[in-house]
């Protein structure tokens, strides 16, 4: 029994080490794009739309080109080159002559100096022919002149459905019906957009700031007609991303072009409202909802049918699964989706970490719980009565989310700390509640290439191709390795990040890091201990099957005696350096779906003079597989949940009504969290043991966020919030009304 | 009004060494000492002191040397992350934010670093959790790490005490 239990704390410790690249981080000296200076190099501002819809008729650069220092202006009137031709639902251009929002980029100005770029820019005149214009989802589809896109200015409807929901509506004892809202955010990563570009002859080099060096060499060879192996990208360190530096961006293309231009390498950077601006964010979503349910709990359907303000261009959405997600958390009869991604000429929208996941948790997650307090129902009761055991068809690979909703509600102490709301309003001050919501995201499977070799002096060195943005890839990369082939992490050391010396990754983006990339180094790391262990059989003539590598050791299995260092194996062996390439395509068995789970629970205090919330307890329960690395892993969660906590609390991206622009592009006005807003995050992982390894984590953690607090502050006050973020003005006045 | 380039002849302490660069009087001393000293652990996160990434301590002071003018260093002291580890080695502070792995992406972790060490170089006995969260709250960390940044600030901080 001992040691049954001594077994599982031991599987739960798991390693637990800081970043491989930590010391380079805290003393200044790793660096990022921004960090470089090469000789002879130039600086690009880019220009911008001042109409939110129009036609490019003249643009005039005399003026600029007065200024001391400018050096070369390129526009849409002479570049049209296309950002990710062929791969979008929409055209694109780099520089656009049909320009759809205010802040779409026209062209670049190259200059000596960055003050020189930023001031020559400012001084290009564009004179355009004005477009009937949509600032919101309701004018979109109300305005028939207009004409975003000639193929319609709206995508979908995605449809989504199983069972028969018109027949569990008719049949269930109780039914609800709700609209939540989500709004416009950005990814802010505090690196805004940056590349380097320099030519020689027609090889083209990038310092990249992407998420994907392999991906942007692709993307920028395929744009600009060269052949992948004349494009290196280098992308050693990147200050974050969260989705919006996915593969080759717009700014590696004009760092590029204007680089090709001025026969000089070229640094184009963005300002932090260019970034704002000109780079990506998370969409809007105006959800009607409708849930079915049984008096003892029992969830037959749900229907979601949602409109999703994607701005003028939505990026890697063409599937249009703008909600997505909770049809994986709760085993339902049936499940109706109906989606539609509408237009506006408002700025680009596309990938902000889980894309889908957190605007669809928020309303399934809040409706749910709307139907626990209807029913009289403790809410995780509600949740573990539904949760999802099998997916609809076949089976999962593993499924940690019993542990996620059973164990957290243990641990967070729910039982002693859930109280049913009871006239709330009578009370004055602060008040405190809690909530809960839950959540499962993909976790995929796919194409990894890893090349692991072990050198005479018993270094272990592992070379991928991933980009580390603050992941902790490259740590968990050498983990793997080091795990599998028995040498000290130590003794391990990483090669990554630049397409020449490095094989293909998919890059840190949808969770698929460890579990592609990691696999390929997985098997390369076993196949070095295999090579090891045959040449402990040939130097000391013991049978392999009797050996083993364990800390840099040769070792007798039978006794356990050390039999020699790796270091001194390989120096017997006389061979040299070992090396395994290895690729790997695992794939999921029919009928296989693979998922990580999660439970969160939060704690508010909300004061009801001010109608401020503030967030002072949090608890989150995954099961993402085998965790490589406690240390880094919880470091992730917290992240996903602190920026849940500022899309539940503070972060919106104000669209003008007159003309569609941002009306907050800067750090002081879009408030993200700061430290003194974040309580105490515990975190905890699942025993889950996956057969393909480990699973998914990046993303899962900020998808249940924003619904656990709206559901404690319900908790709290009595009040229902269904808009994010919650104000403090919607929650004063629905204070007043239940007076 | 025209703003023409002008320059001006900037001498001041830099981590420590007394260094001298003509600069453009419209240059921020944050351009300054990553583009002429090479020193780039300051980072710019949003050039308008809302983010902290670009923290250096000036006369001891933490401040955003993105809103401030290089001139206006003109004789003064000037600390950046590089200065607080000595001979390749991390200080204790560095160490702790190592070590609790209170950093992901590392874009903030300079101006958190300095807004840390100029926290505990003004604290009376041991800081409180409390105090570090208000102390260090002009700086953002959009990966998330506040709670690890806590750990590590208030165990410099415990060492500092016990010391």
């Amino acid at each position: 029994m001992m040691e049954a239990v001594l077994e599982r704390q031991h599987a739960k410790s798991h390693v637990s080490e800081p970043r491989i690249d930590a010391r380079e981080r805290v003393m200044g000296l790793a660096k990022y794009t921004a960090d470089w200076h090469v000789k002879d190099m130039l600086y690009a501002r880019i220009f911008t739309s001042t109409v939110p819809h129009g036609i490019v008729k003249n643009i005039d650069s005399s003026e600029a080109a007065k200024t001391p220092g400018f050096v070369d202006m390129v526009s849409c009137l002479e570049d049209s080159t296309l950002w990710e031709a062929g791969e979008r639902e929409h055209v694109r251009r780099v520089f656009a002559d049909h320009v759809r929002f205010v802040g779409d980029c026209i062209g670049a100005v190259t200059a000596t100096t960055r003050i020189a770029a930023k001031k020559a820019a400012s001084l290009v005149s564009v004179q355009y022919e004005e477009l009937p214009a949509s600032f919101n989802i309701d004018s979109t589809l109300g305005n028939s002149n207009l004409k975003i896109w000639d193929n319609g200015n709206t995508i979908g409807p995605l449809k989504f459905e199983y069972g028969d929901a018109e027949e569990e509506f008719r049949n269930s004892q109780v039914v609800m019906e709700r609209h939540y809202s989500t709004s416009r955010l950005h990814n802010v990563p505090l690196e805004p957009a940056i590349s380097l570009a320099w030519w020689d002859g027609d090889n083209l080099t990038v310092v990249a700031a992407t998420q994907s060096v392999h991906g942007c060499r692709n993307g920028i060879a395929k744009d600009l007609g060269l052949l992948p192996e004349k494009v290196r990208v280098i992308g050693y360190y990147k200050g974050g991303g969260f989705g919006n530096k996915i593969n080759s961006m717009n700014y590696d293309l004009i760092a590029a072009i204007c680089s090709r231009r001025t026969g000089k390498p070229v640094m184009v950077e963005y300002s932090r409202e260019d970034e704002f601006i000109n780079v990506h964010g998370r969409w809007s979503t105006d959800q009607d909802l409708r849930i079915a349910a049984d008096r003892d709990g029992r969830i037959n359907a749900v229907e979601v049918k949602a409109n999703c303000d994607i701005g003028a261009y939505t990026r890697h959405m063409k599937r249009g699964h703008f909600i997505e997600g909770p049809e994986h958390y709760y085993s339902t009869e049936a499940w109706n989706a109906e989606i539609y991604g509408v237009y506006t000429n408002t700025p680009a929208t596309g990938h902000m970490r889980a894309p889908p996941g957190p605007q669809s948790a928020f309303s399934v997650e809040s409706l749910v719980d709307e139907m626990a307090y209807e029913l009289g129902m403790d809410p995780v009761e509600m949740r573990f009565k539904n949760y999802i055991r099998h997916p609809n068809s076949g089976k999962f690979t593993s499924n940690g989310f019993e542990e996620c909703i059973t164990r957290g509600a243990e641990e967070f102490g729910w039982k002693q700390r859930w109280k049913r709301p009871e006239k709330q309003n009578t009370r004055r001050g602060l008040v405190t509640g809690v909530g809960v919501a839950i959540g499962s995201w993909h976790s995929g499977l796919g194409h990894g290439e890893a090349i692991v070799s072990i050198d005479s002096t018993g270094v272990l060195e592992v070379n991928t191709g991933v980009v580390d943005i603050g992941t902790g890839a490259k740590t968990t990369m050498a983990l793997i390795a080091s795990g599998e082939a028995g040498i000290p992490f130590s003794d391990t050391r990483v090669i990554w990040g630049d397409t020449e010396t490095s094989p293909f990754s998919v890059g840190e983006s949808g969770s698929r890091t460890t579990g592609f990339t990691g696999t390929a180094v997985r098997e390369a790391a076993r196949q070095i201990r295999s090579d090891l262990l045959s040449i402990g059989e040939k130097v000391h003539g013991i049978s392999s099957s009797k050996l083993e590598i364990k800390e840099g050791n040769l070792i007798h299995s039978g006794n356990g005696n050390v039999i020699s260092s790796v270091r001194e194996l390989m120096h017997a062996s006389g061979n040299g350096r070992i090396t395994k390439s290895v690729t790997t395509e695992p794939a999921l068995k029919e009928g296989e779906e693979r998922f990580v789970f999660a439970a969160h629970f939060a704690e508010v205090a909300v004061d009801l003079e001010t109608g401020e919330v503030k967030l002072t307890d949090y608890l989150a329960y995954h099961d993402s597989g085998e965790i490589v690395n406690r240390l880094t892993a919880e470091s992730q969660v917290q992240g996903g949940i602190v920026m849940g906590i500022g899309m539940a609390l503070t972060e919106k991206l104000l669209i003008s009504k007159t003309d569609g622009s941002i009306e907050n592009p800067s750090l002081l006005l879009y408030r993200i969290p700061n430290m003194a807003q974040i309580p105490k995050i515990k975190v905890f992982f699942t025993d889950t043991i996956d057969p393909y390894g480990p699973k998914s984590l990046g993303e899962i953690p900020i998808i249940p966020v924003t619904a656990a607090i709206g559901n404690a502050i319900f908790n709290a006050t009595g009040v229902r919030l269904r808009n994010l973020p919650f104000s403090r003005e919607e929650l004063l006045r629905e204070l007043k009304g239940k007076k | 009004m025209k703003m023409e380039a002008q320059t001006f002849d900037l001498k001041f302490k830099l981590n420590g060494k007394e260094v001298n660069v003509l600069v453009d009087t419209r240059e921020t001393l944050l351009d300054v000492i990553r583009d002429s000293f090479g020193l780039t652990g300051a980072k710019k996160g949003c050039d308008e002191a809302a983010c902290g990434a670009c923290s250096v301590l000036f006369n001891g002071h933490a401040v955003c040397s993105c809103t401030m003018l290089a001139a206006e260093a003109h004789g003064g002291s000037i600390v950046t992350v590089e200065g607080l580890s000595s001979n390749g080695k991390p200080s204790f502070l560095q160490k702790t934010f190592m070590e609790n792995d209170a950093l992901q992406c590392g874009f903030c972790t300079s101006g958190q670093i300095i807004a840390a060490a100029f926290l505990l170089d003004n604290a009376e006995g041991e800081l409180d959790d409390h105090e570090i969260r208000e102390g260090l709250s002009g700086n953002v960390c959009r990966c998330g790490a506040y709670n690890k940044i806590l750990h590590a600030v208030s165990e410099a901080s415990r060492n500092r005490a016990v010391k």
